[in-house]
Formats: C-alpha cells, structure tokens, sequence
C-alpha cells in the first residue's frame, strides 16, 4: 500500500535509504509514450551540481535545496517534454535563475523562494519585454513556452540545443531580490493591506530588475504596506525608493543641502526612466 | 457544508489522520539541536523513533502534475533524519525535521480510544506550530515561513477475504454493473481554487487495494488537500485546514456510496 499523495502516513513504512542515488533508476517499461522529457536528466543532474558545489564567491550562500526542489517541480509544470534544457545559473542569496534564450526569445525566471519567482521574457513583438510576479501557479510562463516551441526557432526544440548562456544579473541586484522577496511579513504587516504589501514588493522586483540596481540598500515595509528602498551613505546622503503598491514610485534623495522632503519625484510610473538626481546620488552611494 | 453539519458516522473507516506544514528552513538550526526540539513535546510525547526525511512537495500550476515513481532528494552534504516523536499509546506522533512539521493520529485498538475529532487535533497542532516557532524566534531565527500545508485522512475498508469483491459497493466513482474484480487502484485530483479563481492547491482522491499490518486484505480510501496557504503564517495554516476539512469531508461522501455509509453507521 503506497499512497501517492502523501508519504508521511505513520502506517507507511518507507524503505531505508542512505544516500539517494545520483540518478534515477530507470523503471523497466515496454511502452514508450510522451512522457520522457529531454530537459529533465540535464536540469536534474545541474540542480544537483549547484546544491554541492560551493559558489566561486566565498561569501555567496550555496543554493537552497527548498529552492533547488521547488525549480524542478516549477520545471515539471512549464516544460512540454520536447523543451530544451534551460540555462541554470546560482544567485548570490541562495536563489537560482533559469533561462532560455534563442535568437528571438528570451525566457528568465528568478526562483528566489518557494512560491515566490520573477518571471520575465522578450520577443520580437515585445521589444520592452513582460514580467510577471508568481507564486506557484505557472500558467502564463508555460504560454510562455509554448509560443516559443512553436516559433520553430532553429536550434531549437527536440534535444539540441544551441542555448546561449545568458548573462545573469549582477549579484549585488539579486541580493536586493533576494531581500525583497521577504519583506512581505504577513506577521507584521496588517492583514487588510497584506494585498497592497505584495503589489509595492511586486513592483519594487521589478524596477530594480529592469533598471539592475546595485548597492546594498535597507529593505523596509511598514505595517500599512509602503515598501521603501534606502541607500545610505553616511548620515549625510541617501537616496530611497517608495512603493504604495498603487503602480507608481516615489524618489527621494537627501544630501548636504536638502533633505529627503525637500526633493524627489512622487508617484512616478514605474516604468518611467530613474530621475537625473537619483541616480547621480544613487552611483555616489555605490561607487 | 458548515461544521454542524459535517457527516457523522457511529462506525468510521478513518483510520489516520495528518495535519502538517512545509516551511523554509532556519539556518541557525542544525542536527544536534533536534534533542532541544524532542525537548519541547516531550512530555506527551516520550518515545522516539528516527525516519528517513521526505522530500519537498510543492503543488505548481500549469502542464498536468505527473505521478512521482521515484522520490527526488538533492542532497548537498549534510542530511537530517526526520524524528518521530510518539505517546505512550502511539496514536499520536510528532513527525520533525527541518522544512517539515506533522502531527498524525492513528487508530489503535486500546478500549476507550476513539477519535478525537479534527478540533481537537488542530487546536494541538496549533500548539505545536507555535512552541516551535518561539524555539525558533530564541534560537535566533525568524518565525516559520510556511510555503505548503496538507490535511490528509486515511480510510481503510476491512475486506472479509481474498476473493473478487466488487468496490462499487463502496465507491460512488465505480460503475454499478463492473464485474468483481481482484486488485484496486485508483486516482483523481482536483485543483483548489481561491475566490478569484487562482489556483492554490490540489485534492487527492487515492483508493487502492493493500494489506493491513496483520496481513487482512483493505481496501483504502485517501483523501489529501495540499497547497500553499493564503498567508505563509501559523493563521494561514490554521485557516488552510479548517478550509479544506470541509472539502474533504464533501469528497469523502461524494465518493462514497449510500450503502457504505449505512454500514458505517452514518448518524448524520
């Protein structure tokens, strides 16, 4: 008696492992069907690298292995069995990103926790691009997929699988991800602005993915769901970002001459470009 | 179906029930503190047994979620055992490790013992939930994340013998007029979804044929709702489980026959 859905029955009694092995035992079948999937074996057996091997940067934290199971079971729901293996790449936080890229598409995913992922994909006809914040439902990502499998993109498809190594983002701007991907604390924030909250951490990730923000900024939220950014650079300069979570960004900057009350920019689109001032006094602080 | 009304049987095949969450590891804790967490639940729970740890289950949307043959565990170095931590009558354990927290009772056959009743066990998970998190809190780490809950209940369904027997009789999903057959298995999920239509988690329905610990053929019924909370709190999870209790308790009769329940005694 082995029930599928849930192993932690007392009455099961689960064999003894001591190491899992590397791979998967192959069952013994006769039929073929559409099930056997090109990308998994590669994806497996480079998640299963980025879990032991340590990062080139001794201060980098190695892959999540709640992070590395929550990509393949992500994988398992967007992945046709004829996609090509994705690129893989270990964040600085412990989070991964997973890329495809052909000539005309670009696919990124940036697993920061479970059930918290930035997605993000380029084609022809959107030459900006389209992002999407998700938890665990992956149904847009897998259109995603699709469309791209059905371009009939040479090099692409069944097994092949000229992928270019994407470069990834610069490891200070997963750090800020990283952070941002907790600072919705559903214990701290109130409940009747939980939605206001995850809309400003939302559109936080994604000004400081497309404008790939650097620097080590403090990640605050408060318990009515603003969510600011704040670089300091001694008790004299800083610069910080707003979020209300309404669609627009608030800019702040504060120097010798104002503080941050006296400058700024309120509830600027956030795909608008960053304000001269800000970021002049945002690559002082990093610099 | 409000919980006034949930269904009623004098005679049950519920045979276990688990309530459990998955959270996001906390890194300042590590093997040789599990004494310090048996320390916690000791009292009630005196006995304990050492378990391989399950793998991370994570419920996703998109292309249909494919049965697992084999577990996948990564392993990056260091593992940890998952702990059993038991009452004296073993009805009740504590299932520990670090991304995972269950509380299962178990039917035993010791007179005077029955169950007691979904209220009850999840005011001691909640219990439960909450002794670890301060542990966690003094340990220096910050409350659990929760990132899945699961509400499982087991249903075994005594065969008299070992002879062809007809699972229609039980099941409401098997056509009236199927043969006897020898051997059953079979499965059916279906995907929770929010208010708003978003989907957050999945329904098992699992019925297969086995064997009890003494060898008598069973017939079982599993029903198991598994999803990501609406808040990753102690309250997300507690509103998770009274949420999808009553989605299993509107499956289980559902998928079950009115013939059944009239030998289960149903009351109401």
């Amino acid at each position: 008696m082995s029930p599928t859905a849930n192993s932690a029955f007392s009455t099961i009694d689960p064999p003894f492992v001591s190491r899992p092995p590397r791979r998967l035992p192959e069952p013994t079948r006769l039929l073929v069907g559409d099930d056997w999937a090109a990308w998994r074996e590669p994806v497996m057996q480079r998640l299963e690298d980025l879990v032991q091997v340590p990062q080139s940067d001794a201060s980098a934290r190695p892959v999540r292995l709640e992070v590395a199971h929550f990509t393949l079971q992500m994988l398992k729901s967007i992945c046709p069995p004829d996609t090509a293996p994705p690129h893989i790449a270990a964040g600085s936080a412990g989070d991964l990103q997973v890329e495809w890229r052909t000539p005309s598409t670009k696919i990124e995913l940036h697993v920061m926790a479970p059930n918290s992922v930035s997605a993000w994909r380029q084609t022809p006809s959107l030459a900006n691009g389209e992002e999407a914040n998700l938890t665990n439902d992956f149904l847009i990502v897998l259109r995603w997929v699709r469309e791209m499998l059905d371009s009939g993109t040479p090099d692409f498809g069944t097994m092949p699988t000229r992928i270019f190594p994407a470069a990834t983002l610069p490891a200070e701007t997963l750090s800020i991800l990283d952070r941002l991907a907790y600072s919705v604390d559903q214990s701290v924030v109130d409940h009747e602005f939980l939605e206001k909250a995850r809309a400003a951490k939302d559109q936080a990730v994604s000004l400081v993915r497309r404008n790939r923000l650097t620097g080590s900024p403090r990640v605050m939220m408060s318990d009515d769901g603003v969510l600011t950014l704040q670089w300091r650079n001694g008790v004299n300069g800083g610069a910080a970002l707003i979020f209300q979570g309404d669609g627009t960004v608030s800019f702040a900057v504060k120097n010798a001459h104002q503080m941050y009350s006296d400058s700024g920019l309120d509830d600027a689109p956030l795909d608008a470009p960053l304000p001269e001032e800000f970021r002049a006094a945002l690559k002082a602080i990093v610099a | 179906m409000s919980a006034n009304n949930l269904p009623e049987f004098e005679s049950p095949p519920l045979n276990e029930v688990v309530m459990g969450i998955q959270f996001q590891p906390v890194p300042a804790y590590q093997q040789i503190l599990s004494l310090e967490v048996w320390q916690l639940f000791r009292d009630q729970f005196p006995v304990v047994q050492e378990q391989p740890p399950l793998g991370a289950q994570f419920e996703t949307f998109g292309l249909p979620s494919a049965p697992q043959i084999f577990p996948i565990n990564f392993f990056s170095g260091a593992s940890h055992d998952r702990f059993w931590f038991l009452s004296e009558l073993g009805n009740n354990l504590i299932q520990f490790q670090p991304d995972r927290l269950l509380h299962n009772w178990r039917k035993v056959e010791v007179e005077g013992e029955e169950y007691p009743r979904f209220e009850s066990i999840l005011t001691q998970f909640k219990a439960e939930m909450q002794a670890l998190e301060a542990y966690f809190v003094r340990l220096g780490s910050g409350r659990l994340n929760v990132t899945q809950c699961e509400l499982s209940y087991l249903n075994q369904i005594s065969m008299p013998d070992w002879e062809p027997f007809r699972p229609q009789e039980w099941f409401s999903f098997v056509a009236p007029d199927e043969p006897p057959i020898d051997e059953f298995s079979c499965t059916a999920k279906r995907i929770l979804r929010d208010e708003e239509g978003r989907p957050y988690g999945r329904l098992y329905r699992e019925s297969v044929t086995g064997a009890d610990r003494k060898g008598a053929k069973v017939l079982t019924l599993n029903l198991t709702a598994r999803g990501r909370p609406g808040t990753d709190t102690i309250d997300g999870t507690l509103d998770f489980l009274a949420n999808t209790r009553h989605m299993i308790a509107d499956e289980f009769i559902r998928s079950t026959t009115p013939a059944a329940h009239k030998r289960w005694k149903r009351v109401r």
